[in-house]
């Protein structure tokens, strides 16, 4: 953690809400797109996100510098994510991922050029809907953010190796769809 | 050599992940094993064709701005016209101020609640909260605990259905008038987003304040909710309580004369300013 950061972490604690904001624009974008990986479209990963700050703000006393900032709000975003998807499902008749994959079918429209790529992409795409969400997520944590397993476990709150069965297994069945 | 083909090392190799040891050995495996060196190839190549189809969505900068302001600005008003819009500002900061005392005050890590419930009877509040670990909490609405927890609600529950019960509980409640719930009700009053919350909050505060004066800054924010609040409940009630607490003041004379004669004005709210005007003048 850098000296700059350490300060605007206790200006933060001490409720300066401008400092928070400061730290925030560090990780923002990045954590949307993990939380995008999980509630599958934008509006719901801006609505998880702006929770997880709320409860970030709020719990903001309760940091502790033994994990940064970035992987702290990081974990909060992605327990509301996962909690979001849990409620989602229980609402929903239609589990997100079917729709999704539906989504994916009905927008045949890709051109000539490129039509393999496209086909692969729609394979990939729904071979990654079809991922739980932890599989989904620690994927998404190690393959487009690549963080460290380590860093995931502290994220997912689980054991290093519960973040490499995961992580096996997602790709295991992200390789099928390409074949 | 007895190779075990182990395809999950070779994951872990790729993601840089085994310690220097374990990839020595690894690499001393893919040299020896034709098996294995084929293996790593495919997984090469598979993942260069993920990289180039899982990207990340591009974030909206405006939608990053504005959850970044989130605690800066917990709510905003739905400022009808712009007049007084400091006082709007001012009582935001303040919310976050008396937010953040109670963030320091009360010893709560992650709890967020699920359900507020008020007994009037009783004067007892119970709020559960959504996660299992946290036991539900019970007291009096007349204890300063209780009233802070009630307070944290109100400046940062992201549920307005929790933000209208703890305003309603504090609106129904027969508590002295006390700083703390004071300030945090004329936060909510100033910039809640939702009017039946600052409905309730208004509210509140006249039951708090009835026939007692009010502090400056809440005449402040009562003055701007009546001229520029999108609920005509909200308005009048603030008018109620600008009205009942009788400060003889020449900018509150001069705003009832104002509304008073605005033809376009609600009719009630009209008839409080002509009979507050009275009073203020002795007619
Ligand atoms: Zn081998």
């Amino acid at each position: 953690m850098t000296p700059v950061d350490e300060q605007l972490i206790s200006r933060a604690q001490s409720g300066d809400a401008e400092a928070f904001s400061a730290l925030l624009s560090h990780s923002d974008a990045r954590v949307v797109q993990i939380v995008h990986g999980i509630t599958g479209n934008m509006p719901d990963a801006l609505d998880v996100f702006q929770t997880a700050v709320l409860k970030a703000w709020r719990g903001m006393h309760a940091f502790r510098a033994d994990s940064s900032f970035d992987t702290w709000l990081t974990r909060i975003a992605i327990n509301e994510a996962l909690s979001h998807r849990k409620k989602a499902t229980r609402l929903r008749a239609v589990p997100l991922d079917e729709e999704h994959i539906g989504e994916l079918e009905s927008s045949n429209d890709a051109p000539d050029s490129g039509l393999l790529r496209e086909d692969s992409r729609r394979h990939l795409e729904a071979a990654m809907a079809a991922l739980s969400d932890r599989e989904r997520t620690v994927f998404t944590l190690k393959h487009v953010h690549e963080y460290k397993i380590r860093e995931i476990a502290h994220m997912l709150d689980c054991a290093e190796g519960t973040v490499k069965n995961y992580l096996f297994r997602a790709v295991h069945k992200l390789r099928n769809a390409l074949s | 050599m007895n190779c075990t083909h182990d395809q999950e090392a070779l994951i872990l190799y790729y993601y840089d992940e085994l310690t220097a040891p374990e990839a020595e050995v690894l690499r001393a495996r893919l040299a020896q094993c034709p098996a294995c060196q084929h293996a790593w190839q495919k997984l090469q190549a598979d993942m260069q064709v993920m990289d180039g189809l899982v990207k990340p969505p591009p974030v909206n900068a405006s939608d990053l701005q504005r959850v970044r302001a989130v605690p800066v600005a917990p709510r905003q008003g739905p400022a009808r016209v712009q007049v007084l819009r400091w006082v709007a500002s001012v009582a935001a900061a303040l919310l976050i101020f008396v937010t953040g005392w109670y963030l320091g005050a009360v010893d709560n890590d992650d709890k967020w609640a699920d359900s507020v419930r008020f007994d009037s009877d009783t004067q007892l509040v119970r709020i559960e909260y959504e996660d299992d670990e946290s036991s539900p909490l019970t007291g009096s609405i007349h204890d300063a605990p209780m009233q802070r927890e009630l307070g944290v609600i109100l400046a940062s529950d992201i549920d307005p259905l929790n933000r209208m019960r703890a305003a309603r509980a504090l609106a129904h409640a027969r508590i002295a008038p006390n700083v703390r719930v004071s300030s945090v009700l004329e936060g909510v009053l100033a910039s809640d987003e939702n009017p039946v919350v600052r409905l309730q909050a208004v509210r509140a505060l006249n039951r708090l304040y009835s026939d007692r004066s009010i502090p400056e800054s809440l005449r402040s924010v009562l003055l701007d909710r009546v001229e520029t609040d999108a609920n005509t409940a909200v308005r009048m009630k603030a008018m109620e309580l600008l009205v009942a607490s009788e400060q003889v003041s020449m900018d509150t004379r001069d705003f009832m004369e104002r509304v008073g004669s605005d033809s376009r004005e609600n009719p009630y709210i009209r008839f409080m300013a002509h009979s507050s005007l009275e009073r203020l003048t002795g007619e």
